[in-house]
């Protein structure tokens, strides 16, 4: 019967199904660590180094850690060196198993115990000594023997940090920690039961809770992060929400023995193990009592609690409401109804048409809910009985998508063959659904099940890259094979993918190749890479730089090409360097650029040796932009000038460089800095004429240009003798226009009128209107004939005897 | 000119991305728990500010906001979040900074990627260890409802000076992001080097993403590529549409035009003011009447208290004070910019360089005037100018002329040398280059050499190769570039000169305006019979990308750069798409490497009402002449 492992908690039910038989032999859970995974997986043993043994007594006496499938059979060992002692370890979703030291190292694990990473908690971790550690997903704090909290927030990229100091200096009766995703400040906290309270403890502060019915011997969040469940010394339970401001239930077993562990079954229930009984206390403070022969270890599943004994696995969860309404006992819902039909229809009864006819137009309902049911039951047969009756009832829908159905099928065959005694992975349906497929298949790879992840991938539907990746690097690990005995092996079966396909990356292969020595293997499989950008960092562990060049300038990414460039700067001498640069222009013009911004001094050289001169001099120039001492600036300048020449495309620079040598030389204090122009314009201002004439012949300064600027000088300066002197002693070369718009700028009209006359014929009438000098512009404007312009003077001026004049000036000419 | 409110409707939702970036940024804010500072990179402030407010900010713990420039100082900090471009001298300044603060929490945020560059740069001055390093990925900043600014200011000096192509991968993340909303763009298609370099990493990306496959939009038809300097001309005139006289009178950074006095007196030129959404792409010489229509409407709505009788029709109109009152402000403040901008139009100076200009673009060689205008203002040059566009911080009103800056006579000089090619005579440029070295210092040697690198000016050993021989006078000819009449509308924002990009997306448009009646026999004569210009009124003008290069070929080959034209759509899903032409998607991305004009952007938006078919702009940055030559220019 379906309903034979329900117990009931008032008008809920739990179900506690077993499992697994252990297949270990034997084993005193009491005398190990013991880490077990969430999502069924590994469970890892390491002898208890803190309790004394006697000698002989029991196998794996060892210090290293042995991993067993959830099954109980061995899936791996982890050497592990006798003397590190152990603070604490944990798996985390990738299956990695995070082992953290007393001496504050922390090493992380794969499954298959290879090529474990490590990193430390730093200094004070060092120094203090990590005494006990609480771990989440990607996370961990560790607190040290002076009860100090060190946290990591993401074991990919540790950044060890301090939380607050909470001031303790006893040990706590117990503490735990809140994941970051389940805080309101989206960072870690840890809660501290000390005295007969206890502490919220952050990065930024210590918070207490100001409780007094402690002390508390076990503290668990909720896996929703809204509740916590505290246990005291004498067997009182509370759940109180996480801000510790509502108590939502209470209640006092009888216990008296030790507490060894608490957990989270679903959301509403916590989970106690004694050394002889689980119990679980529901939403209103109800017990369910299972009483044990063997200590047993709990392991908080997203929607149960597996406890494991020494001897047997099980699964205690809530009963579903599907599973409820088709086999509490005296249900008559739909669904319920279907699942009798199918039996009276395999007994040739005509009752199941009568049933039938019954549901009517709940059948869809009882259709959905056979399936749903299904799901949610662990035993196969079952399972096989609820979908022939969701089968059997969507017969009699004229309108049904099956896709729900076929769907359950596939996921519930996955399901139960991960749950087999040969994987032992024991996954329910819903903790299936709520990682991805690769998060599945790549737990079946580190168990190097290739054949059946392969089988899943095809039957699902999805991508078996991933697979064929990883069968190959294990091959490669494993193979005593040469190279190119392996490469026809690889190529052999990677080429002839089903439906022809090619796998989509070769990187992650060829690295494991290159890593066991096979390089010449290596280089052959990163021919078959797609993405340039993956080949990039192999080919440079490699040492085949000038393939990881050409590999980063061909993916189009500069930063690419920055990190192989920065790894030759530091591995080849300096001239192969340059060399190599030379043959890839794109990746010298970035290095390039990289010293101007850096202003590293390398680049001299660069120029130097790649005889470009006219860059070289380019580079002495900005250098020396703010040299102040004059008589460096020309040396500099020297030898940037002595490039130039070499490089007969630069001639105009040559010149503008020879110029401005000069130039430095004569400015002295006064004009330093300033360009030749400003220099100019700067001697006329303050009337130095002569010096001024001096700086036109030694520049050759053009006639205009002087022109311009001295106009300009002059009119600032209002040294109008000059002006007129400057206007009269030849033509002037930019004509007197350029006279009369710098007066009119600097407001000197009467300045302006002098020069006027001496304007094109056809300008003067509007310059003199410009100025306000409407006779004049008048005079002009009948001078050249221009009614248009006497219209707008008659328009402007206000003078009524001119406004006359004008007006039979404009009849005049108009007449004629 | 009407905003296009009717097509508007349709298409993408460009300004969903700022939803999108506001959630990254607050994601990323909140790494650092409780009170934080915020230390802002001067050149982010503008992009940021169009994306979020600072109560959001607030809301997330951050108190206070820095300059990089100034830092944190000694005020007292918890938490310090970086948010920096990737530059080695800003990193630098974040990392000595990072050093002062040892101690608290500090995360620094390099925009818009975490490069191996930036690491190193981190790791040598030891401070990697201590910071958290992230990425905000500001890589697509929505400027209105119809442009998207990839933030990649300065990308045009970097691609064609330094060599340094790290920007285009940023432009191509930014594109990603589009794709990753509206779905692959079916067709990648364009013109320039690096545009192509864009399409390839496009491409790249795609495979990567997705192994090939991956929705294909069914909102943009293609994304036009446009490398920059397939055109460098036409940034180089003056703009004559009001936003674009905005940008060069007064300079538009960030997202505001600085309009003098004090840093605080900016006028935001985004696209949420109804006034300014309605003049910002009228030619000029309208402006004035838009204004004084709008006053009056606003008259007009205010009038209409005086006959609210009911106690409802009060309240419907209190309801609507507060709008009338924004608006009222805005046009006050329209009409003094409007005022200023027009004092600077009628100067002569503000003449005579349109007149160059007009000259050069014409196809005509400078007359003595215009060349003593030149020499005049290389004479009185004034090398320490404010440059609109360029320099963000300005205390003085803009003087009534436009100062003689080294920008301004850049900008004359480099269109001579593009429009006169050949006929440049070497000895007006060598007497050029004197007068600029004289006037503005020995180190625009440099400047000069990076120009002439960019191909902005004759490089120092002439190749006459037939681009350059030619100058731009046989594209003027056959792509009709010079209207004489405004028949052909997209000209008015240059006034007579239709930009080039544009008419490129006029080709593949297979805009019929392409063709002018001067050249029709000579394009009858070049084109392949099939392809003979159909007539204006035969063919409605359609929108979108129709037609490709095809019998463009000898035009395409004298614009600098490579052509392309690919397909994204995989071969399986070819025959689907063809099935489903009936309903075209409703845009065109246009996207220009190295930045782009107000008025060019204008140009498209009017190509958009005469198309009915919206063309979306995504464009590095929006610059000006001034803004296109600043970074190459060799700054004391």
């Amino acid at each position: 019967m379906a309903t034979a492992e329900w117990h009931a908690l008032q008008d809920t039910f739990y179900r506690k199904h077993r499992l697994y038989q252990m297949q270990w032999a034997g084993l005193d859970l009491s005398k190990f660590r013991i880490a077990a995974s969430s999502f069924g997986g590994p469970i890892a043993l390491q002898r208890d180094d803190r309790q004394l043994l006697e000698a002989g007594s029991a196998p794996l006496l060892d210090s290293s850690i042995h991993v067993y499938a959830a099954s109980g059979h061995s899936i791996g060992t982890i050497e592990y060196e006798a003397g590190l002692h152990m603070a604490g370890f944990s798996w985390n979703s990738r299956e990695e198993l995070i082992c953290v030291q007393e001496d504050g190292n922390v090493r992380v694990f794969s499954l298959s115990g290879r090529d474990p990473s490590s990193f430390s908690l730093g200094p004070e971790a060092r120094e203090r000594g990590i005494a006990e550690c609480c771990f989440w997903d990607q996370g961990l704090v560790a607190m040290t023997q002076d009860f100090r909290f060190i946290y990591v927030n993401d074991i990919g990229e540790p950044k060890p940090r301090m939380l607050a100091d909470a001031q303790l200096t006893q040990p706590p009766h117990c503490w735990t920690v809140v994941p970051p995703h389940l805080t309101l400040s989206r960072h870690v906290e840890v809660l501290v039961a000390t005295g007969a309270t206890i502490l919220c403890v952050d990065a930024a502060g210590v918070q207490d809770q100001l409780l007094d019915q402690g002390p508390y011997a076990r503290i668990s969040v909720s896996p929703n992060g809204r509740l916590v469940a505290l246990c005291s010394r004498q067997g009182r339970v509370q759940v109180v929400s996480t801000d510790f401001q509502r108590s939502f239930s209470e209640c006092t077993s009888d216990e008296t023995s030790s507490l060894l562990q608490v957990a989270w079954c679903g959301s509403d229930a916590a989970v106690l193990s004694f050394a002889d009984k689980v119990q679980l206390v529901g939403p209103f403070g109800a017990l369910l009592t299972f009483t044990q022969t063997l200590p047993a270890y709990l392991v908080q599943e997203l929607d149960g609690v597996r406890i494991f004994t020494a001897e047997e696995h099980w699964f205690l969860s809530k009963v579903s409401e599907e599973s409820k309404s088709v086999f509490q006992i005296g249900s008559t819902a739909p669904a319920a109804l279907l699942y009798d039909a199918v039996d009276s229809m395999h007994a040739h009864s005509s009752r199941a048409d009568e049933i039938v006819r019954s549901i009517r137009d709940e059948m869809p309902q009882a259709v959905d809910t056979c399936i749903a049911a299904a799901g949610a039951e662990p035993d196969v047969s079952v399972q096989q009985s609820l979908l022939r009756a969701a089968s059997l009832g969507k017969s009699f829908l004229s309108v049904y998508n099956g896709d729900k159905l076929v769907d359950m099928c596939r996921s519930l065959r996955v399901v139960n063959n991960l749950a087999s005694y040969s994987v032992g992975i024991p996954a329910t349906l819903v903790q299936f659904h709520s990682l991805p497929l690769e998060a599945w298949i790549s737990r079946m790879l580190n168990r190097n099940l290739h054949q059946l992840a392969l089988r899943v991938c095809a039957f699902m539907d999805a991508s078996a890259d991933q697979v064929y990746v990883h069968w190959a690097c294990t091959k490669i690990r494993a193979s005593t094979l040469d190279d190119d005995a392996l490469y026809r092996v690889l190529r052999e079966r990677l080429e002839t993918l089903p439906e022809g396909r090619s796998i989509a990356s070769y990187v992650e292969i060829a690295e494991v190749a290159n890593s066991c020595g096979y390089s010449r293997l290596a280089t052959r499989l990163l021919l078959h890479e797609p993405r340039a950008a993956n080949q990039v960092p192999l080919l440079i562990s490699m040492n085949q730089e000038d393939a990881a060049m050409d590999a980063a300038v061909r993916s189009g990414d500069a930063d690419l090409v920055y990190f192989v460039i920065f790894h030759l700067f530091k591995s080849q001498s300096l001239s192969d360097f340059f060399q190599t640069l030379s043959r890839t222009p794109s990746a010298a013009r970035l290095f390039e650029k990289y010293c101007k911004e850096m202003g590293a001094p390398v680049l001299e050289d660069y120029y130097y040796q790649d005889d470009a001169f006219a860059k070289s001099a380019r580079l002495i120039i900005t250098e020396n932009l703010s040299e102040s001492d004059t008589s460096k600036l020309v040396a500099n300048l020297k030898v940037a000038l002595k490039m130039l020449n070499s490089d007969k495309s630069c001639a105009l620079e040559s010149r503008a460089v020879d110029m401005q040598i000069r130039l430095v030389q004569q400015q002295g204090e006064e004009y330093a800095g300033l360009t030749l122009n400003e220099t100019l314009a700067k001697c006329l201002e303050s009337g130095n004429y002569s010096r001024a004439n001096k700086l036109k012949a030694e520049f050759k300064i053009p006639d205009k240009r002087f022109y311009y600027i001295k106009v300009h000088a002059l009119v600032q300066r209002r040294d109008w003798v000059e002006l007129a002197r400057l206007a009269n002693a030849r033509k002037s070369p930019i004509g007197y226009r350029a006279f009369v718009d710098e007066c009119i700028a600097a407001l000197q009209f009467q300045e302006a009128a002098k020069y006027i006359p001496r304007c094109d014929a056809e300008d003067r009438a509007s310059l003199f209107m410009r100025i306000g000098f409407y006779h004049e512009a008048a005079q002009a404007a009948m001078h050249t004939r221009d009614i248009e312009a006497l219209r707008q003077i008659h328009s402007s001026a206000t003078d009524p005897t001119l406004q006359h004049d004008i007006a039979q000036n404009i009849e005049q000419l108009s007449r004629s | 000119m009407q905003p296009l409110d009717g097509t508007v409707a349709s298409g993408p939702k460009l300004l969903q991305l700022k939803d999108i970036l506001r959630a990254e940024l607050i994601a990323i804010l909140d790494t650092i728990r409780g009170a934080k500072a915020l230390v802002l990179d001067k050149d982010l402030s503008g992009a940021l500010s169009a994306v979020v407010e600072f109560a959001v900010l607030k809301e997330h713990g951050v108190e206070k906001i820095f300059l990089l420039e100034t830092g944190v100082g000694d005020a007292p900090v918890q938490g310090v979040v970086y948010l920096v471009q990737g530059q080695v001298s800003k990193l630098r300044a974040v990392a000595s900074q990072v050093r002062a603060l040892s101690g608290c929490e500090q995360a620094v945020q390099v925009v818009p990627r975490r490069t191996l560059l930036s690491e190193r740069v981190l790791e040598e001055e030891g401070v990697l260890g201590d910071v958290r390093l992230g990425e905000f990925r500001l890589d697509a900043v929505p400027l209105a409802e119809d442009v998207v600014s990839l933030e990649q200011p300065g990308l045009f000096k970097a691609l064609h000076v330094d060599g340094d192509f790290s920007g285009v991968h940023g432009v191509a993340r930014g594109l990603m992001r589009l794709q990753g909303l509206w779905g692959f763009f079916p067709r990648l298609v364009g013109k320039g080097d690096y545009a192509q370099v864009l399409a390839q990493s496009l491409k790249r990306m795609r495979a990567e993403a997705t192994s090939g496959a991956g929705a294909m939009s069914n909102m943009f038809d293609a994304a036009v590529i446009l490398d920059r300097a397939a055109d460098l001309s036409t940034p180089l005139l003056t703009q004559l549409t009001y936003e674009g006289l905005l940008s060069e009178v007064f300079g538009i950074t960030n997202g505001a035009v600085a309009t003098g006095e004090n840093s605080r007196s900016r006028v935001n030129v985004r696209g949420d003011d109804a006034v300014y959404t309605a003049i910002r792409d009228a030619g000029f010489a309208d402006v004035g009447a838009a204004l004084s229509a709008m006053t009056q409407q606003l008259q007009t709505t205010y009038e209409s208290r005086h006959s609210a009788r009911t106690v409802q029709e009060i309240r419907r109109f209190v309801g609507r004070l507060s709008g009338l009152q924004a608006e009222h402000q805005s046009l006050k403040t329209h009409v003094t910019l409007a005022e200023t901008v027009q004092k600077r139009t009628q100067t002569d100076d503000f003449a005579a360089t349109l007149e160059i200009e007009q000259t050069l673009v014409g196809g005509d060689d400078l007359h003595t005037g215009q060349r003593a205008y030149i020499d005049r203002i290389l004479a009185l040059a004034d090398p320490h100018a404010y440059v609109p566009g360029v320099s963000s911080e300005r205390q003085a009103p803009p003087p009534a002329a436009a100062p003689n800056s080294l920008h301004k006579i850049l900008r004359l000089l480099c269109l001579s040398a593009l429009w006169r090619g050949s006929s440049l005579k070497q000895k007006q440029y060598d007497a050029w280059y004197d007068e600029i070295i004289a006037a503005f210092g020995h180190h625009h040697t440099i400047t000069l050499a990076n120009l002439a690198r960019a191909g902005l000016l004759p490089s120092s050993t002439r190749n006459n190769d037939s681009a350059s021989a030619n100058g731009l006078g046989f594209l003027r000819r056959s792509l009709n570039l010079v209207v004489a009449d405004d028949a052909d509308d997209v000209a008015y924002a240059y006034a007579g000169y239709v930009p080039l990009l544009v008419r490129l997306v006029q080709i593949l448009a297979q805009d019929p305006a392409v063709h002018s009646p001067a050249s029709n026999r000579y394009a009858a004569l070049l084109r392949p019979l099939d392809r003979t210009r159909p007539s204006r009124e035969m063919q409605q003008p359609g929108g979108g990308i129709r037609g490709g290069w095809a019998g463009w070929e000898d035009v395409l080959s004298a614009i600098p750069g490579a052509s392309f034209d690919e397909t994204q759509v995989p071969p399986s899903a070819l025959n689907r798409s063809e099935k489903a032409l009936g309903d075209k998607p409703p845009a065109t991305l246009v996207v220009f490497v190295g930045g782009c004009t107000s008025a060019e952007i204008s140009a498209l938006r009017r190509l958009s009402q005469l198309h009915g078919h919206r063309y979306v702009v995504a464009t590095t940055e929006v610059l000006n002449g001034n803004a296109l030559l600043d970074p190459l220019i060799q700054h004391k």
